[in-house]
């Protein structure tokens, strides 16, 4: 190798780890210093807290890190789809049980998955398909609800939506548990691979022979998988659905992502820093909240980090390639 | 299974159609044009029915317009509406951000046809551009909710002091005024330790805010406050996961009813009030009617009565401000079924 | 005009430049030469101002300049044209002309705007087309000439150009050599970097060459030949570009038979045998590279048939080509050949996911034992695998993108353009690597616009002109004359 090209390697390698660990260091910083500010904070207690304030999002995070990964930037069809599903798992689960309500919800997600990542194939644009498809989901979210409340009474529902094995939420331990696979899924599965090339040079990948209008497809139905399982986790708990819920949190998911410092372009990154970015805008919120922070400080707050995170990473990568 | 989602959708387009463009039947006294949110919310949904009911039985159609959540949306709507050139025999006008539609409802005044504010309580200085305001009254709903957990402190054997407010998004001045109402109420009486904003109105925003508030200040919280019955009734589910039994150890009331009345009759929460959607929209309309059938609005405000069977009499002017009653519930089973406001049970007018 | 003296830039632990002195006189076409990675590009960047050097001294007009950034480059009279195109698709043609020059307002009106790109242009050759029209809208050659245009609206004194003719074919490179020659006569200082020897020996006065950080005393052009300036770049000899061709072949592999499709105006047949090597040379536009497209998948077939082994083949995606053992590698390695932001595991592997995993899980120890045996017979550093593709030199690159094909043992390799973008010393490995895979049976069709490369490669060659094969035979009954005619105006010789 000639002397140039190893400057511009150790370089790149260096900036690299360091933008894999960068979410994981701010963290750290932020428990340091919240730790030493706010007494409350820095307790196992309020750090399961945290942990569940950021599964939520978390969980559709990291199905959200595999659309970007795949070199699709980002589906903004994830809270009305989680709407929509909501709403099918309350009715169905109402009419017949919760297996059954489970069941459809999750056929209803891998369909969502497929029609939508034919709809990305079709026009080239992630985003213009899925704010589509959006729309068609609240519609028919609002339309199947009759823009009422669905309730339900299932115990077994009500347990899944409230249990706490071992005095951790089960909203918490699905999060910890799809990390964990989501990681393995990129760095151990074929279909990781395929995606993480899908989405570090899409041309060169349909020239490798990839499929990558289904890996496009089949990168949108583990986000629905994602959308399904959050879905399916809010009513329960809370034994109702509506066609309003998760309204406006296609940009928590998005800005998970982001903070988690996955490349905009796709092709780097792991769908766990997408799940480490959740928790460290979990992490700010819960400081701020402590303190009392007022709304559009909090707001200012997340939204600055989500810049500078964004900026930091695009810095790094740009010298990196 | 595609052409079964392509039936779902064309379903779902017919009947948005039918929304829109509908209830053309009946009415010749002039149309009604309704701007309003999305009725994906549900009380919009039901504001929605209220006012196409009471319009039929005055004799006015009504048209909906409606917008997903975007003060742009809807002022263009409002320009294409007036561009339109039908003339309308009133306008009620739901702003999705009260000051960004300040314009739009500006331009609605210079038609020359009445217009009707609802829901959102006018800013100070557009007093030119309504006619009257005809809706809640977030302040006294506020108001209402603090009376209550005053009432509930106040039974043998309760310890009231610190407490906590979970209110609505920044910047939802249905938010600021509740607050407002409720924190005159309470003056001198209890303290608020802290005041935290969601960032939605429902359920999971509710828990998200309440699971992370209480364990902090888990020794000193013995009331909780949150703007609606939906985040009430997570801040519960919270209490409880973290040892606090809602109503004993701590008093958690929203004080906004809504379909789910498992946690007032449970007493999770000391109680409710209704704030009906249905009959806000029904209201908008009635005082529209009546200044139509008038030409004349009275100065100040009325506080319409809490009648349990007998609605507001549709004789008679409005008044500038005219403002829906929020009569409060018990948390027990034969309160909540006996409470009627104007003719509806609670469980009809809580429905959303 | 420019006087560099013992100018030397590291990057963290690596010398990129060492000690290197640079001299060029107005009016002289001073070429730079070296192999990729020498530190040519370093170089350029500096006088760019793009880098910092760490020591040394830099000199225009016999001042000391100090060039901390473009914009003191620019004031100092260098104007700088970068390998990668910088002209906006989307603006006009004459907006390009004065982009980024701080003297043209953003309001005068397109009108006078491309009344003033007009003489710049019709200098360079670009006099008859409308300035006002979007600049995509013309070939890469024409954009090429349109930075130079560009450079001469802002009265360079010293004109860098880094390969300029990379992606161009030969007639265009006469319009950008016209264009060079005209910049030096009006006594600008021109820089030119490039890879192609033949136009460092028309072009150039004197050549500079640069090898592992240091330059040597520049040599007029005159005294050079081609051997010997190639053994000065790569400080040894050079045994031979080109390895011997197959001293026979075997059976029929693939026959096309009076086929037509896009980029042909009349059919074309041909016969390509296992174990042997068929050079297509054409220049940008002639057609060569229509037929290597519908093998691999990209574009259909109008008319015509095409067996494989006897039996029909018509890929109607890439996947059928490879699932069909044909393998395809386009002119266009950034684009499509190589995952420039994963490592060279990932690369070599690509094409061959399935076979390096089971239940669907990668096999890590299958993976790294295919790919570790692909990298050795490209001869591509094993320990090295972890790096990331585009970190590597463009020869490196194309290593990578012709090896992965290695790995599904195909029957047939396309290739556009084998060793576009890649320098001297590493164009003769990758011929060696080719005719070793030859050797083991693997028929090979290539395109190229390089005459010398189809004539010095290939065991049989096809010419190609306006849509036309103008004809096929054996390499032996060519010459480079025969070729270059055939490829330019054959009716001329007909």
């Amino acid at each position: 190798m000639t002397s140039i090209a190893i400057a511009r390697k150790s370089i790149g390698r260096r900036t690299w780890r360091f933008a894999s660990l960068a979410a994981v260091a701010t963290i750290v910083i932020i428990a340091v210093v919240a730790g030493l500010t706010t007494p409350a904070f820095l307790t196992v207690g309020n750090g399961l807290v945290i942990i569940r304030a950021a599964s939520m999002t978390g969980i559709v995070a990291i199905g959200m890190s595999y659309v970007t990964l795949s070199g699709n930037l980002f589906a903004l069809s994830a809270s009305a789809l989680g709407a929509l599903l909501a709403v099918i798992f309350a009715l169905v689960t109402a009419q017949t049980d919760l297996p059954a309500g489970i069941a459809v919800v999750l056929v209803g997600a891998v369909l969502a998955g497929v029609l939508q990542g034919v709809a990305v194939n079709l026009t080239g644009n992630p985003i213009i398909a899925t704010l589509a498809f959006g729309a068609v989901f609240r519609g028919l979210a609002s339309v199947l609800s009759g823009n009422g409340v669905l309730r339900i009474h299932n115990t077994a529902a009500a347990w899944i939506g409230t249990a706490r094995p071992l005095g951790v939420p089960t909203q918490s331990w699905t999060f910890v548990f799809l990390a964990a696979v989501s990681w393995l899924v990129i760095r151990k599965a074929r279909l990781g691979r395929q995606i993480i090339l899908s989405g570090a040079n899409r041309e060169a990948a349909v020239a490798s022979g990839l499929r990558v209008n289904i890996v496009t497809c089949l990168a949108l139905v583990m986000l629905s998988v994602g959308v399904a399982i959050v879905a399916i986790f809010t009513v329960a708990q809370f034994s109702e659905a509506r066609s309003n819920l998760f309204s406006g949190y296609d940009f928590d998911y998005i800005a998970a992502v982001l903070v988690g410092g996955i490349a905009l372009r796709g092709g780097q990154g792991t769908p766990l820093q997408a799940a480490l970015g959740a928790v460290l805008i979990a992490l700010l919120e819960n400081f701020m909240l402590l303190n009392n922070v007022s709304g559009g400080l909090l707001m200012t707050v997340v939204g600055t980090v989500v810049v500078g995170a964004i900026s930091v990473f695009h810095l790094l990568q740009g010298k990196n390639r | 299974m595609k052409s079964g989602f392509a039936t779902v959708v064309t379903l779902a387009l017919a009947a948005a159609l039918q929304w829109v463009c509908g209830s053309a039947m009946a009415a010749d006294k002039g149309e009604v044009v309704v701007f309003v949110p999305s009725s994906t919310n549900p009380y919009i949904g039901q504001f929605e029915k209220g006012a196409r009911e009471k319009a039929a039985e005055l004799g006015y159609s009504v048209k909906v317009i409606e917008n997903n959540f975007n003060q742009s949306e809807q002022d263009s709507q409002v320009q294409q509406q007036l561009a339109s050139g039908q003339k309308a025999a009133g306008y009620i006008w739901w702003p999705f951000e009260n000051a960004a539609g300040i314009g739009a409802l500006r331009a609605l005044s210079r038609s020359g046809s009445p217009v009707i504010v609802s829901n959102q309580f006018p800013l100070k200085g557009t007093d030119k551009f309504y006619t009257a305001y005809a809706g809640a009254n977030d302040i006294l709903s506020g108001r209402t909710a603090a009376e209550m957990l005053l009432k509930a402190c106040a039974e043998p054997g309760m310890k009231c002091d610190k407490g906590a407010i979970i209110r609505f998004p920044a910047g939802v001045s249905a938010g600021d005024d509740r607050v407002t109402g409720f924190e005159q109420a309470i003056k001198g009486k209890l303290d608020v330790i802290s005041v935290t904003p969601t960032a939605g109105f429902l359920e999971d925003e509710g828990y998200k805010v309440a699971s992370q508030i209480i364990p902090a200040h888990k020794g000193e919280l013995t009331w909780l406050y949150t703007e609606n019955d939906s985040m009430a009734g997570a801040a519960a589910q919270a209490a409880r996961e973290n040892g606090l039994a809602p109503g004993k150890r701590i008093l958690i009331v929203g004080g906004t009813c809504h379909g789910d009345s498992s946690h007032v009759v449970n007493g999770d929460l000391i109680g409710t009030a209704i704030q009906s959607g249905y009959f806000e929209g029904w209201l908008a309309v009635q005082t529209l009617v009546k200044y139509i059938k008038t030409g004349k609005v009275l100065p100040g405000e009325v506080y319409l009565a809490a009648n349990p069977d007998k609605p507001p009499s549709d004789d008679g002017a409005p008044h500038k401000f005219n403002f829906l009653p929020n009569p409060a519930i018990g948390n027990s089973e034969a309160a909540y079924d006996q409470a009627k406001l104007w003719g509806l049970n609670a469980k009809q007018l809580c429905n959303f | 005009m420019l006087q560099m003296r013992n100018v030397a830039k590291r990057y963290g632990a690596t010398v990129a430049l060492e000690n290197v002195n640079l001299d060029v006189k107005a009016g002289e076409v001073m070429a730079l030469l070296g192999e990729n990675g020498a530190g040519k590009s370093t170089l350029v960047k500096i006088l760019a101002g793009l880098e910092q050097p760490d020591s040394g001294a830099i000199a225009i007009g016999g001042k000391p300049h100090n060039i901390g950034s473009p914009a003191q480059a620019r004031a100092a009279g260098i104007s700088y044209v970068a390998q990668e195109l910088s002209i906006v698709g989307t603006l006009s043609v004459a907006e390009n002309v004065f982009l980024g020059d701080q003297t043209v307002g953003l309001l005068r009106s397109p009108s006078s705007l491309a009344r003033r790109a007009k003489p710049f242009l019709a200098r360079i050759g670009l006099g008859d087309i409308d300035p006002s029209l979007p600049a995509e809208a013309f070939s890469v050659a024409e954009r090429q000439l349109m930075e130079i245009a560009r450079l001469l609206s802002r009265e360079a004194r010293i004109a860098i150009l880094d390969e300029p003719t990379a992606a161009l074919s030969e007639v265009e490179i006469d319009r950008v050599k016209t264009a060079v020659r005209t910049l030096a006569e009006e006594g600008c200082a021109i820089i030119y970097v490039t890879h192609r020897l033949g136009e460092v020996f028309e072009l150039s006065h004197r050549v500079t060459i640069i090898r592992n950080g240091h330059s040597f005393a520049p040599v007029a052009t005159s005294s050079l030949q081609v051997d010997g300036l190639i053994e000065m770049m790569l400080g040894r000899r050079l045994e031979q570009m080109f390895p011997p061709r197959a001293p026979s072949v075997g059976d029929k592999l693939l026959v096309v038979e009076d086929c037509l499709c896009q980029g042909l105006s009349s059919p074309v047949s041909f016969i390509l045998r296992k174990g042997e090597m068929l050079g297509l040379a054409g220049q940008v536009g002639s057609g060569a590279t229509a037929i290597l497209k519908v093998l691999a998948g990209l574009t259909p077939l109008y008319r015509g048939s095409i067996t494989l082994d006897g039996r029909p083949f018509t890929p109607r995606v890439i996947r059928d080509s490879i699932k069909m053992g044909v393998a395809y590698c386009s002119d266009d390695r950034k684009r499509d050949g190589v995952f420039a932001v994963r490592n060279l595991v990932e690369n070599l592997s690509a094409p061959v996911i399935d076979q390096v995993s089971r239940f669907g899980l990668m096999n890590r120890r299958a993976e790294t034992t295919h790919t570790q045996a692909v990298a050795q017979q490209f001869n591509i550093d094993i320990n090295g695998l972890g790096r990331l593709a585009g970190n590597l030199s463009g020869g490196n690159q194309q290593k990578v993108a012709l090896g992965k094909w290695i790995g599904i043992s195909p029957s047939l390799l396309i290739v556009e353009e084998p060793t576009r973008g890649v320098d001297v010393g590493a164009r003769a490995e990758i011929y060696r690597h080719l005719r070793a895979q030859t050797a083991r049976g693997l028929a090979i069709l290539f395109a190229s616009s390089d005459t010398h490369e189809v004539l010095g490669l290939a065991d049989t060659i096809g010419t190609f002109f306006q849509g036309e094969m103008v004809q096929i035979g054996s390499a032996d009954a060519m010459t480079a004359e025969i070729i270059t005619r055939d490829v330019t105006h054959p009716a001329v010789a007909a």
